[in-house]
């Protein structure tokens, strides 16, 4: 078994050497989750304007079903997307379990509760004279949309950081849905939890530090804006 | 007054939370007119302004233009384009007072132009100084005829205001009350929500008082209706 340092040590060489297995991997991540945050935010950014600026019947209730489901595991998640597409399931035919497609769909399902619940307080944050403004401006719905968005940015992008921050990084509905196959499914967290599995240190712990550099990343992106946005009003 | 260019509202009704706001109230907007909507604090002015706009829904109403009758669901879309509605303290968009005003035009002009038109307007508002300024560090007098300059440069026929000169120093008021009274000679019709009707009387052409839901035609001149 490797000490600490060596296989930290290694973890350094094997990411400064480029090695190729350990960037494809580092690549399907970013390129699933990326794909996952692309295909949700939009529909669950509506959702939370809709919850935030309307009043419609079960309004309340679909606002705890999202806040309820910002605790839901991503395991179920991974069981209830493998029973959908396994071959006995109602999309089977689909034929699209142990592949990207597969794992972008959990992980889309994963963080769609988490940009509706922090997009949600995002709008609601803002005044209902901004939709009002924009609307009695003669703006169509989407460009007064728009034009909300633009103010709420900041709340908008934190949850869309969180929500990628909690795709890229689990490993439960990646595992069931994805299969963790090299080359093809594998990505950052699957490949740790095999890498350790096999006692296969250096990898995992190089692939940690890429998770770790990638939220401070978003962290520092988002105060940088946040930032900007509190000097000018 | 030309019927055809006037907007003519009838039997609107609105309830909230099972209390009845309005009780088939009856108003119109004319362009060049002026007309003071008065009452005590809730008895559902900004509601009525809000519906007149387009951004409140009644539970029943109709609304006739250019000679027809048409539910106010019907009419909705025709006036969100062509009126406008100031919330009593107007929201000013994240940024500059240019880009608050560059934000108002509905639809993409010829940018040259645009440009033209929107420095004239920051010249007529008196605020071509804070053009630069962030919208939100403005004073609330300054923040009002920023809200009348987007209306302005919105070319917006019909102007529904929510106590514009609620809140403001004398000299503010003045300013203001020139700024409504040019857009009045320009054409404008204008309907001012107000619990304090006399600082309009030299303007208005109309004082309509509302009351537990019903509209009542003028009260008093110059008589202070409180809280």
């Amino acid at each position: 078994m490797q000490s600490l340092t060596a296989a930290t040590l290694d973890a350094f060489h094997l990411l400064l050497s480029g090695d190729a297995e350990l960037w494809e991997i580092i690549g399907i991540s970013f390129r699933v989750s990326g794909t996952a945050i692309l295909v949700s935010a939009p529909p669950a950014m509506l959702a939370g304007f809709f919850l935030a600026y309307f009043d419609f019947p079960l309004r309340r209730a679909l606002i705890s079903l999202f806040n309820t489901l910002l605790a839901f595991p991503a395991v179920v998640v991974g069981l209830v997307v493998y029973l959908m597409l396994s071959s006995q399931g109602p999309l089977g035919d689909w034929k699209l379990l142990f592949t990207q497609t597969a794992m972008v769909i959990a992980q889309s399902i994963l963080c769609i509760p988490i940009l509706v619940s922090m997009g949600h307080a995002a709008f609601q944050a803002a005044d209902q004279r901004v939709w009002e403004t924009a609307r009695t401006l003669g703006k169509a719905p989407l460009p007064a949309f728009l034009v909300v968005v633009d103010e709420v940015k900041f709340g908008l992008l934190a949850a869309l950081f969180a929500g990628f921050g909690r795709i890229i990084a689990e490993v439960g509905a990646s595992m069931m849905v994805g299969g963790n196959i090299l080359h093809y499914t594998r990505n950052i967290p699957t490949a740790i939890a095999l890498e350790t599995s096999k006692g296969n240190f250096a990898q995992g712990i190089a692939l940690g530090m890429v998770l770790l550099v990638l939220a401070f990343f978003l962290n520092a992106t988002l105060q940088y804006f946040q930032g900007k946005g509190r000097l000018g009003p | 007054m030309n019927a055809d260019r006037q907007i003519a509202y009838s039997m609107i009704s609105k309830s909230w939370n099972r209390r009845l706001i309005l009780e088939s109230v009856d108003v119109t907007a004319a362009p060049g007119y002026f007309t003071v909507l008065c009452g005590e604090n809730g008895s559902g002015k900004t509601t009525l302004l809000k519906i007149l706009t387009g951004l409140v829904r009644p539970d029943r109403g109709t609304v006739v233009r250019y000679g027809r009758t048409v539910t106010w669901g019907q009419a909705r879309g025709g006036l969100l384009r062509d009126t406008l509605y100031l919330h009593q303290t107007p929201y000013m968009f994240s940024g500059s007072v240019y880009r608050n005003l560059i934000l108002s035009t509905p639809r993409k002009a010829d940018s040259a132009s645009h440009r033209k038109r929107v420095e004239e307007v920051l010249e007529w508002a008196q605020l071509a100084h804070y053009r630069n300024d962030p919208a939100r560090t403005l004073s609330g007098g300054q923040q009002q005829r920023v809200a009348l300059a987007r209306a302005s440069l919105n070319g917006s026929a019909f102007l529904f205001l929510d106590e514009p000169t609620a809140n403001m120093d004398t000299r503010s008021v003045e300013r203001t009350l020139g700024l409504l009274r040019e857009l009045k000679d320009m054409g404008t019709a204008i309907m001012v929500c107000t619990h304090n009707p006399g600082i309009f009387e030299n303007m208005s052409d109309r004082t309509l008082l509302l009351d537990r839901g019903r509209i009542h035609e003028s009260p008093e001149a110059g008589e202070e209706i409180t809280a």
